[in-house]
């Protein structure tokens, strides 16, 4: 019986079999080439070479072999160096809009984030927020009175109103003038004084305005319970408010002057006059105090824009 | 009586799952099984009467329907409705990927087949597949009871004499043949550069690739291809042939050259191998299942290799000759009585099983 043929040595030798064609035949090596080239020139548009990745091919095909003729050196240097040029040309080219990019996303991020922290700003709580609802006595008609002598402006704010006292001084001297307040009761009662008061918050009402649309206004009552930030935004949005030589006037008590339970619960809530007086001078208020005889309120800061 | 129902996309008389579904239709009548066959096309010259599908419901329920799958075809959506045990015969669907670029269309029908079939195999009662290779894709998609039968393929060559060139070696020129659809999953390209290696040593060498060019853009790129290797007067497309010409070509060929990617089963190997053809081939999917040591399988299907490798077949006799005996014995095991007998034994296991 004759024996068999090892059908998987055979398969081994075949492939040592091409190696050696390969390699002894310079035309295959040549000719391996030209078929990937043909091939990749006769695929129509839209038909990838699933034969190998495009890295692959890029590796293959980039393998220059042929026999350099004599006195092809300076040729061959010439190419490499226009290679080398292009190729830097080319990573600079990639490496510039890479950077491009770059720039215009951080750019845009950063644009989202401002425009996110003014809206987190003007979202900041407003008189709305529980902690400022602690009842605040009206100010005396000794504060009333020394506020409308310091308002000389028509078209005022009192921002906010209480039970109308400031607004009806200021009134009296014959000027135009407008309050807020949060609370319904109070606004219903300032109404039927015949006094113009509107239920809004302070805050909201600022932003609602239009620039420079107020030659007074009035900060008082619930400012004395705002926290820093509120407050800080609410001088910021009353200068854009105020006319140039616009008047405004703060009638707060001094915290520190609070005692008992009030102390306790609006703790670090509301600032002294004097601390007033320093921001409305940060954003270029022309500033003075201004003293009275009222035991709480006993001092006025006026501020010029 | 048992009354079966079988399906398929389209009845062609001379295409493989045509042969196939009139092979099963005989084997089910001659075990006293009463069997009308649907589909949604079928060509004129069909021998037997098949049904449109669309007709199926004016037909009482049968006790089991039969569905040859191997593309999409509207008969699918009809058979997930069905409330009839099915059985899916599985001849394999080529993935679409093979087929993306060059027939859009096409790859989208294959790819949304595979998706009914994954649909079909949680509806279906049991399995039939081609080959180890099919059911492993029957049995991943769920089918728990699957019955490995080769295709009942009446092949018109079975009783033809073989090729002249199936002992003599050879210092002869090697005259390579392929036979199937042109199709991208086939590597045509593979087997044009073999072609193109071989040239260097026999200026002479022919390839001949029989099988319908079903896609015009990759037949195009094909021709493109050929021209640009210089190598137009040694390859033939023929295109689909008759019978008569296909054997003619079989016998005058002496090496049967397959660079496929995808293969369920692939009868043109065994015909390759009744005709006495050596075979050189890409050992991928169900090739080597059907050839197993019958052929010379390689693990790449690279111009070189498989260049090489007719190479050998051609001037190595004792190997041409060991494996023309082997693909006469590997052949041997698919004749008609023992795929028929084992069809049987499935139809009974599945009847059973329905009952």
């Amino acid at each position: 019986m004759q024996p068999t043929i090892d059908i998987k040595q055979v398969v081994t030798e075949i492939k040592a079999e091409a190696e050696v064609w390969r390699a002894t035949d310079p035309n295959i090596a040549i000719l391996e080439e030209d078929l990937k080239r043909a091939w990749a020139a006769s695929l129509p548009l839209g038909v990838a070479d699933g034969s190998a990745s495009p890295i692959s091919s890029l590796e293959t095909l980039n393998q220059i072999n042929v026999d350099a003729p004599e006195g092809s050196r300076f040729g061959i240097r010439t190419l490499k160096r226009l290679i080398k040029k292009l190729t830097s040309w080319y990573l600079h080219y990639v490496t510039a809009q890479v950077a491009l990019l770059g720039h215009g996303i951080i750019k845009t991020f950063k644009t989202v984030d401002q425009r996110l922290a003014q809206l987190e700003d003007l979202s900041l709580p407003t008189s709305n927020n529980s902690t400022t609802r602690f009842p605040i006595s009206a100010p005396s008609e000794t504060v009333a009175q020394a506020i409308a002598t310091e308002m000389s402006a028509d078209k005022c704010a009192v921002l906010s109103a209480n039970s109308g006292t400031i607004i009806a001084a200021i009134q009296a001297c014959g000027r135009t003038v407008y309050g807020l307040h949060h609370s319904a009761s109070q606004v219903l009662s300032a109404i039927e004084q015949g006094l113009d008061v509107r239920q809004d918050d302070v805050l909201s009402h600022l932003n609602s305005l239009t620039t420079a649309s107020l030659q007074g206004i009035v900060l008082t009552d619930v400012v004395e319970t705002m926290p820093l930030a509120a407050i800080q935004q609410t001088v910021l949005q009353s200068q854009r408010v105020l006319l140039p030589n616009g008047v405004l006037v703060v009638a707060v008590g001094d915290p520190a002057q609070r005692a008992g339970v009030e102390r306790e619960l609006l703790a670090n809530l509301g600032l002294s006059p004097t601390a007033w007086q320093f921001l409305l001078n940060q954003v270029h208020f022309t500033t003075r105090s201004v003293q009275t005889d009222d035991p709480r309120i006993n001092t006025l800061i006026v501020g010029i824009r | 009586m048992l009354q079966a129902h079988q399906f398929t996309a389209i009845y062609a008389r001379y295409d493989a799952i045509g042969q196939h579904t009139l092979g099963l239709r005989n084997l089910m009548i001659d075990m006293g099984w009463e069997v009308t066959t649907f589909a949604q096309q079928s060509y004129q010259d069909t021998d037997i009467t098949v049904l449109n599908y669309q007709t199926h419901a004016e037909h009482p329920d049968p006790d089991i329907a039969i569905y040859h799958l191997s593309t999409t075809s509207a008969v699918s959506d009809y058979l997930l409705e069905l409330k009839t045990p099915l059985v899916l015969n599985y001849h394999n669907i080529t993935p679409g990927m093979f087929f993306a670029g060059w027939d859009t269309n096409l790859a989208n029908d294959l790819e949304r087949a595979r998706h009914i079939l994954r649909s079909l195999a949680h509806t279906a009662t049991a399995g039939i597949a081609d080959s180890e290779y099919n059911a492993a894709e029957l049995m991943e998609h769920g089918i728990g009871k699957i019955h490995i039968v080769p295709p009942l393929y009446a092949t018109p060559i079975a009783n033809t004499p073989s090729s002249p060139n199936n002992t003599t070696t050879l210092d002869s020129t090697p005259k390579l043949l392929f036979v199937g659809r042109l199709a991208p999953n086939k590597c045509i390209e593979a087997l044009l550069g073999c072609c193109a290696m071989l040239k260097t040593k026999w200026p002479e060498v022919s390839l001949t690739l029989i099988g319908n060019p079903m896609i015009p853009r990759y037949t195009k790129a094909l021709e493109n291809y050929t021209q640009e290797l210089a190598i137009t007067a040694n390859v033939r497309f023929l295109g689909t042939v008759s019978t008569q010409i296909r054997n003619t070509e079989y016998a005058a060929a002496n090496v049967y050259v397959s660079a496929s990617k995808h293969e369920g089963f692939c009868v043109p190997l065994l015909e390759a191998m009744q005709m006495g053809l050596p075979i050189v081939a890409h050992a991928a999917a169900a090739v080597p299942e059907t050839v197993q040591d019958a052929g010379v399988l390689l693990k790449t299907n690279d111009a070189l290799c498989l260049a090489s490798a007719v190479q050998r077949v051609c001037v190595d006799t004792g190997l041409r000759a060991e494996l023309i005996a082997k693909g006469h014995a590997r052949a041997k095991q698919f004749n008609s009585t023992q795929t028929q007998q084992r069809m049987i034994q499935a139809l009974h296991k599945i009847a059973a099983q329905v009952a």
